[in-house]
């Protein structure tokens, strides 16, 4: 595993995405949105509702959550069409034909992929944090953000659901033999994390939680583990080129 | 450079490559003739370690394809032109071969100055800073050859380099090929264009799943044909048969005034014939060896007539 060609290859894959424009959109049009409209939810419910900050500061908890799915929702796209786009493109034949190995490539596609992903998300992050305190600050008497449990889930838990997102991207991108089958594919790691917030809204579990977000942090990153090998092992180049439509 | 041996592989028991024996010497340039479907991309991408094998064996510049270390030196011995370009669109020319070059692990100073002069060469150094998306097919092809040979490698490996092109585009790549040729490449060429294939390479593997013939070009018209000499005459009178049939040529046929031989070895019993024709009293107007076209055999052999 030589990590310069997996660098070599991110680099390749950020030049790509800096031009496309709806990679760039999802990667960071949609984090800084949240991080933007989140706070002005907020602002609305304490400003013109006058809603009882006490009552509000529940809600801004269970906000973080919220990062821990961009940072699993932005690697579905960029993952599988990092793959997809070199298969459409045929490019990816010459590649594969270079003395570079399966892991070298993968990794840097997933290098690009979580980076990509996890920039933008704490982009999006810096921006709710500085105007969710701007708003709450008077009200509260104390910056809210950051919190033990808002860091377990933007440090521990973001990057791991970004990393089980990408190789699930990956494996998924490199076993069906279309793009629709692989992005429909792709979706599968956002729904335990969807159940898990469902959860957090019936009170089953409170979102609010170190512990909790903690466990969910160890629970993503085993997941991450275990399809980032699977996903590797998998990785069939003859397949990819033989049996891709 | 390359040898096989029975070289077959399987797609859920569709075969693709029945028992392909072939090999190509240090330099040379083997045509892999067939149509579509013949297995020939199947052959290039088991020779480039893209796929591997069903059964058989297969050496590049004597590693075996099956060895996991021999498959990365395998890989930096051969610059490959696949059959659809795959170029990064989004990149320039340049920045396209310098990735690759990396990628093949040349050292930069060689890449840079490999990468200057295939460019110039191929006349595509003014636009080299231009996007790869705003360039011709040809253009796009000529910069897949550059980044195949960016690396410097031993072996060139291209398959229908000139499929899609316009003609002018398609003799640009030929002449590009030539060029290599001259360079002393070793080239394996796959191609369904016969005139390509006859003009190009120094030895021809009609593929149809099975390599069908293999030899020079010239040599697979005179075995699968066989050679023809016929003699044009003022007049084929019954005396000058009669010396030609004394001759025992293997075959003769008279019409009008041609008599068409076939001969063992031409350049010996001709000038025979020739004379016993004069010495029956025969005028000769021209004498002419003739041959079947790679075309004739190609069809007759793709065709198992």
């Amino acid at each position: 595993m030589r990590f310069w060609k997996s660098w070599l290859i991110a680099r390749k894959e950020f030049d790509f995405i800096r031009i496309k424009k709806s990679a760039l959109g999802i990667s960071f049009g949609l984090p800084i949105g949240l991080g933007v409209l989140l706070p002005l939810i907020i602002y609305f419910e304490v400003s013109r509702k006058k809603v009882p900050i006490e009552a509000i500061t529940p809600l801004m908890g269970s906000f973080a959550f919220y990062f821990i799915i961009i940072a699993a929702l932005i690697p579905i796209y960029t993952s599988v069409s990092s793959i997809v786009v070199e298969k459409i493109e045929r490019s990816l034949e010459p590649l594969l034909a270079t003395p570079t190995s399966d892991r070298e490539i993968l990794v840097g596609k997933y290098i690009a992929t979580f980076t990509l992903a996890i920039v933008g998300t704490y982009i999006g992050a810096a921006i709710f944090v500085t105007l969710m305190d701007t708003v709450t600050h008077s009200s509260i008497g104390y910056f809210y953000f950051p919190n033990t449990a808002f860091d377990i889930a933007l440090f521990a838990a973001a990057p791991a659901a970004s990393i089980f997102s990408t190789a699930f991207g990956v494996l998924s991108s490199s076993r069906v033999t279309s793009i629709q089958s692989a992005q429909s594919l792709s979706v599968v790691p956002l729904l335990p994390l969807i159940i898990l917030y469902l959860m957090g809204e019936l009170d089953l579990i409170n979102l609010n939680d170190a512990t909790i977000l903690a466990y969910v942090a160890i629970g993503l990153a085993v997941a991450a583990a275990l399809v980032f090998q699977l996903s590797t092992a998998v990785f069939d180049r003859e397949e990819i080129l033989t049996r891709w439509k | 450079m390359i040898a096989t041996e029975n070289l077959t592989r399987k797609f859920e028991g569709l075969t693709a490559v029945d028992g392909l024996s072939f090999h190509v010497d240090r330099g040379e340039v083997f045509g892999l003739l067939g149509p579509n479907g013949a297995g020939k991309t199947t052959t290039i991408r088991m020779i480039c370690c893209l796929i591997g094998k069903t059964s058989g064996k297969a050496t590049v510049g004597g590693f075996s394809i099956d060895d996991p270390d021999g498959t990365m030196s395998i890989r930096k011995l051969i610059g490959l032109v696949p059959d659809n370009v795959g170029l990064y669109e989004f990149y320039s020319a340049y920045k396209n071969l310098m990735y690759f070059g990396r990628l093949y692990e040349t050292p930069e100073s060689r890449i840079t100055s490999n990468i200057e002069f295939l460019m110039k060469k191929l006349d595509l150094w003014n636009r080299k800073d231009d996007p790869v998306s705003t360039y011709s097919k040809g253009m796009k092809q000529k910069v897949a050859i550059a980044r195949a040979l960016v690396h410097d490698p031993e072996i060139l490996v291209m398959d229908e380099p000139t499929a899609n092109l316009d003609p002018e585009a398609a003799r640009t790549i030929r002449d590009t090929i030539l060029d290599l040729k001259k360079e002393g490449r070793t080239i394996l060429l796959n191609t369904h264009n016969l005139d390509e294939a006859q003009r190009l390479s120094d030895t021809i593997g009609i593929l149809k799943t099975k390599l069908l013939a293999v030899g020079k070009p010239q040599n697979l018209e005179h075995a699968i044909y066989g050679r023809s000499t016929v003699i044009q005459l003022e007049s084929a009178g019954d005396k000058v048969v009669q010396a030609v049939r004394d001759m025992n040529p293997r075959k003769f046929t008279v019409e009008g005034n041609a008599i068409t031989l076939e001969l063992e070895v031409p350049e010996k019993e001709t000038p025979l014939i020739v004379s016993a024709i004069v010495a029956a009293g025969g005028k000769i107007k021209s004498v002419n060896e003739t041959t079947g076209s790679l075309e004739d055999v190609y069809l007759k052999l793709v065709r198992g007539e």
